[in-house]
């Protein structure tokens, strides 16, 4: 009973997501499966598609665990060294900043001398880690919060030290959190289109191009079938890869229990 | 060689609570000492700063010949059962058993060979490829002193190790660490705020209260002879009976086993209460407990279970002048017979 009673305070979303975002997905499948063209070899041999493609995953594989190692870190200091309030205000604080009040502040360093010679991407994931470290941090902050302290407090009487205790005990105790990280920095690191556009345009530089940068243009030309082609493939990663973080987060789950 | 001396220690935390000042202790070597007092007497900061994981914010911690005051907790070779096990939930026993061992880099075979051996005398060998969320309090227990026995310490710590499993299973873990300390022959510190744990396990009974000690002595001995009011009162079951006396400035503490019930006063008796009436009536198997009420003041008294009273029906109540102890009315402490 209880739980049809809740339903009627989910059916607002999900009707929601199904007619704004699911059946308009679909639908707009035609364009890949019905068209004339074959949309997936075309965008294969597309070299923006392919840059873009290949901008994204590095970004993804050396941010998203950046911006968990560093969450992590930050939140450890902040539970051990208590951390000042400044310093943890400054870590969360950029998640309430909205893109387009900062993108001023971000053009201008990006435009600088001093970074002229820097790879793009990496001024792309400066500005990625700077928005979205907050996230992880409050989740591993909590997490901290939340331990047990006599199991760390055991390991080290066992003999272990600071290092050995992170990665034998505290790691594996947190992994939860872990996985919850990694699913929040992966959404983030897809919504930091909406910074690099406000910052650098339609146009970035080829080295920060990256695949919403790609599904941008293709949208503005009405290219669908390539659009849809390239969402797909990008839906498809996604799914990929959330499935293998669950997998190894359910495992680890199951492990503890058994 | 685990003596352990506290020389004025104190404990300030960060919020400025004082937990111990200028506390000083000394347990001797293969001693079982128990630490009993209520919640916040600062006894389980005793026990943090004996195991490195609280610094003394003052004094000297020494453990054997040395200071160790900054030496850190994996090296002072102790081992410290929780009171919630602090069990590693993603290891099996086995592997909790293993993981000081193999930071010492201990070879696999004797590794196994101490862990079976171990496992042997606690009668955990069928759990020892479980992991801690399986099992119930008492294995978990078990686990946890396993743990603790297969580094070999110099000194047992106990944190309240039994106060989360039941009555029945108690009692009988009572008699294995009291068993267990006798194999091992090292020193073992228990800390405690079951007044029936220190009594029945300690060969020496520190009584805390406020960070500090009330008094030390075998356990019969603080029975028989508490130092003060608090400690009289702190030990025993169900606890002592005082009466005030206000023209004297004392209170007299009778044990209630030591409150007799009787229509005919003896000739050394010191102090006998009419009237009194009884409000309730507790069979605890071969005694009784009968709650009286002697014109406002509650008393208990302890008696064969085969005594027969009536609930609502006045008493004769009597105890004889040994059996009292007088304490003075405004500090506390006991006064000895002779100057009352």
């Amino acid at each position: 009973m209880k739980k049809y009673s809740m339903m009627k305070y989910i059916l607002p979303s999900i009707f929601g997501v199904a007619f704004l975002n699911l059946v308009p997905f679909i639908i707009a499948q035609k364009y890949v499966f019905f068209s004339s063209g074959g949309s997936f070899t075309d965008i294969f041999s597309n070299m923006g598609f392919i840059i873009s493609i290949k901008n994204t995953a590095v970004f993804m594989s050396v941010f998203i665990p950046l911006a968990v190692i560093i969450g992590f870190v930050t939140a450890f200091l902040t539970e051990y060294l208590k951390l000042s309030f400044w310093v943890q205000a400054a870590v969360i604080l950029p998640i309430t900043v909205p893109a387009s009040s900062v993108s001023g502040f971000f053009r201008e360093i990006a435009a600088s001398s001093a970074l002229e010679n820097i790879n793009g991407l990496f001024i792309v994931g400066f500005i990625f880690l700077w928005s979205c470290i907050g996230y992880t941090y409050i989740i591993f902050l909590i997490s901290l919060k939340n331990r047990d302290k006599s199991i760390e407090e055991a390991a080290y009487l066992d003999g272990s030290g600071t290092l050995r205790t992170i990665f034998s005990i505290m790691l594996p105790l947190h992994s939860e959190a872990l996985v919850l990280a990694v699913i929040v920095s992966t959404y983030n690191s897809l919504k930091i289109f909406r910074m690099t556009y406000a910052i650098f345009g339609e146009y970035p530089d080829y080295r920060m191009f990256m695949i919403q940068n790609f599904l941008h243009l293709k949208l503005k030309e009405l290219s669908l079938d390539t659009l849809m082609a390239g969402a797909d493939i990008l839906l498809a990663f996604i799914f990929i890869l959330l499935f293998f973080i669950l997998r190894s987060g359910r495992k680890h789950k199951i492990k503890m229990s058994l | 060689m685990a003596e352990i001396i506290l020389k004025d220690v104190t404990k300030i935390y960060p919020n400025g609570f004082k937990a111990l000042e200028d506390f000083s202790l000394k347990i001797t070597d293969k001693e079982f000492l128990v630490l009993v007092g209520p919640s916040g007497c600062g006894k389980t900061t005793i026990l943090r700063i004996i195991a490195g994981l609280e610094e003394a914010s003052a004094g000297d911690v020494i453990i054997g010949d040395r200071r160790v005051n900054d030496v850190l907790p994996k090296d002072r070779n102790i081992s410290m059962v929780f009171q919630n096990y602090a069990l590693y939930p993603h290891m099996n026993v086995y592997e909790n058993m293993a993981f000081s061992l193999k930071l010492r880099k201990i070879g696999k075979k004797e590794i196994q060979e101490k862990i079976l051996n171990i496992a042997g005398i606690l009668e955990i060998e069928d759990i020892l490829y479980k992991k801690p969320a399986t099992l119930s309090g008492g294995q978990k227990q078990r686990a946890a002193l396993g743990r603790a026995i297969i580094r070999e310490p110099d000194i047992f710590l106990f944190d309240e190790p039994l106060s989360n499993i039941d009555a029945k299973l108690r009692t009988q873990m009572r008699i294995e660490l009291i068993n267990l300390h006798k194999r091992l022959g090292t020193t073992f510190i228990y800390v405690t705020h079951d007044q029936t744990e220190a009594m029945t396990m300690g060969e020496r009974i520190a009584v805390m209260k406020d960070g500090i000690i009330q008094q030390m002595d075998t356990p019969e001995n603080i029975y028989k002879n508490p130092v003060n009011i608090f400690t009289a009162g702190f030990i025993g079951s169900p606890q002592m009976n005082f009466i005030k006396d206000s023209d004297k400035n004392i209170i007299m503490g009778v044990r209630p086993e030591k409150l007799k019930i009787s229509s005919v006063e003896p000739e050394e008796s010191s102090l006998s209460l009419d009237q009194c009436y009884v409000e309730a009536v507790e069979l605890i198997g071969s005694e009784k407990l009968i709650y009286f009420d002697c014109n406002g003041l509650k008393l208990i008294s302890k008696v064969p279970e085969d005594i027969q009273t009536i609930k609502g029906n006045s008493y004769k109540l009597y105890c004889l002048k040994k059996d009292i102890h007088y304490f003075d009315g405004e500090k506390g402490e006991k006064l000895y017979y002779e100057k009352i």
